[in-house]
């Protein structure tokens, strides 16, 4: 599903990320860990093309993204989903009109907006909320809308970069619960995170990155480990 | 059908933009309907002086002024004779004299300084030079007044005031595009939240930068509505005494038109306010949020 050989960005003299490999399988989560600074983020930003790779090759699917134009990065976004750190919701939008949002401007009919929105909120725990707006929301419900908006269109892949950071431990862990049961409904799922609990606890693949290089990658869990056993409150 | 969507929709979020202008609405497009109004003036005045300039020069008539030593009566005889004269008038100084007491209400003054004058038609305006040359071969012509003379006097006014009018109108447009750049770049900042989320979950371009143009073109056309406002009352208060003022100043007759044709105007103010809203917003949407 991604895939990256050697992938290098650098700013100015700074190297974010310094000859990155990485494959991750269709259907696979992964988790990105590293400490601030690490590339991360900037691993995440050249998945969706916010930024271009100095050099190396960047495929997702079969779209190379490394060489995409400019006009073609809406044709990459809507066969991903993000969710971001902050959310990032139109707060004089319900939840429901938030994840209907995009659906719009891509002219999706009425009654496709209803059904797709009904079931992306349903599979978030948040169809009884729909119509509240994100001030009426806890942080750990606005973030399950913004994973709502991120699968509402059934991308085969969803980023998530650093969708914990805002949101404390237990809320933490039923947002990771809620993108393992995505990934398990056949989604590949990136996850950035430095929260140390969950990465050593959720039994999916850890790929940790240091100083723009990547330091050790578990591989890919051939287990199935449920809604992640070791995840409990 | 989904382009058809889209479009909706693109209205919809352009109805968004224009309520999240605010009152900087209402001030952009007072000062772009005045920036127009003015342009419109300009094409107005134009138009006007263009019309009675060309009535000027296809007249069939102009006036000879006689010195008090000359005859009228013989000179009169003397240019019924040529063929290409339709018809000849005299109006004697006396005559005149009484008219011009009467049209200006004057009680009386020593004296009468206004001379014999002959007015002579001719059968086709090319014939105009060559029946005045032969005129003024004649004895005891003091001058000679023709409408020509006149239109060329008025086309020397006009393409200054035009020249003028341009130069004033450009200035201006300059201004507003700057500032309706400003205030759709406002709008942008304002709904920048929006903006990145529909980039990131890939909408295309048009569609995001769409209302904004949208917006623009609302800021031309709404401008231009108000815009002929003023011209219009203009036309109708103005250019009736004009006319008027001008009939009697005036040493030979001749028709008037309706005036400049407001409809056109219109139609110019209106595209050029689209154009340069329009323009004006694309340009800033490529800037702030452009691929």
């Amino acid at each position: 599903m991604i895939r990256l050989k050697n992938v290098t960005k650098q700013y100015g003299k700074i190297k974010a990320l310094d000859g990155v490999n990485l494959e991750i399988g269709a259907g696979e989560m992964a988790l990105l860990v590293g400490s601030s600074g690490a590339g991360k983020s900037t691993l995440m930003k050249l998945l969706y093309r916010e930024e271009r790779p100095s050099s190396g090759s960047i495929v997702i699917g079969n779209i190379d993204v490394s060489s995409l134009s400019d006009s073609k990065i809406p044709y990459l976004r809507r066969r991903m989903g993000i969710v971001f750190q902050d959310f990032k919701l139109l707060p004089h939008k319900s939840a429901f009109e938030n994840v209907a949002y995009a659906l719009r401007g891509l002219g999706a009919e009425e009654y496709e907006i209803q059904k797709r929105v009904s079931g992306a909120l349903n599979l978030v725990g948040l169809l009884e909320r729909a119509f509240n707006l994100p001030s009426e929301l806890s942080g750990g419900e606005q973030q399950r809308v913004g994973i709502a908006r991120a699968i509402v269109q059934g991308p085969p892949l969803v980023i998530a970069d650093e969708p914990t950071g805002n949101l404390d431990p237990a809320t933490s862990i039923e947002i990771f619960n809620l993108l393992s049961k995505i990934s398990e409904r056949g989604t590949t799922v990136l996850v950035s995170t430095h929260n140390q609990h969950i990465v050593e606890n959720i039994g999916k693949r850890v790929i940790t990155l240091d100083k723009g290089r990547v330091t050790s990658d578990t591989g890919p869990i051939i287990r199935s480990t449920g809604l992640a056993q070791g995840l409990k409150r | 059908m989904k382009e058809i969507r889209i479009i909706w929709r693109t209205l919809q979020e352009a109805l968004s933009s224009i309520k999240a202008g605010g009152f900087s609405n209402v001030i952009v497009i007072s000062i772009l309907a005045v920036a127009l109004a003015l342009f419109g003036g300009v094409l107005q005045l134009n138009s006007s002086i263009k019309q009675i300039s060309q009535n000027l020069d296809t007249q069939l008539e102009f006036s000879i002024y006689l010195l008090d030593s000359a005859g009228p009566q013989e000179i009169a005889n003397e240019i019924s004779k040529n063929p290409k004269v339709d018809k000849v008038e005299i109006v004697t100084k006396d005559v005149a004299w009484e008219r011009f007491r009467k049209k200006f209400q004057f009680s009386d003054i020593a004296g009468n300084p206004l001379p014999n004058t002959i007015h002579v038609n001719i059968h086709k305006p090319e014939y105009l030079q060559e029946v005045i040359k032969e005129v003024k071969t004649l004895a005891g012509i003091e001058q000679i007044s023709y409408a020509p003379e006149l239109f060329n006097g008025l086309e020397r006014v006009r393409t200054i005031l035009f020249s003028f009018g341009v130069l004033i109108t450009l200035i201006l447009a300059v201004g507003t595009i700057t500032i309706v750049s400003n205030t759709i770049q406002l709008v942008i900042k304002s709904r920048s939240l929006e903006i990145e989320i529909l980039r990131l979950v890939g909408v295309d371009d048009w569609f995001i930068r769409g209302p904004f143009i949208f917006h623009g073109i609302f800021y031309g056309l709404i401008a231009s509505l108000l815009a002929i406002v003023p011209l219009v009352l203009l036309q109708q208060t103005v250019w009736g005494s004009f006319q008027a003022s001008f009939k009697t100043i005036m040493p030979v007759t001749f028709n008037f038109d309706s005036g400049a044709d407001l409809g056109v105007i219109f139609v110019i103010l209106s595209l050029t306010g689209i154009l340069v809203c329009g323009l004006s917003s694309f340009l800033t949407t490529q800037k702030y949020i452009g691929t």
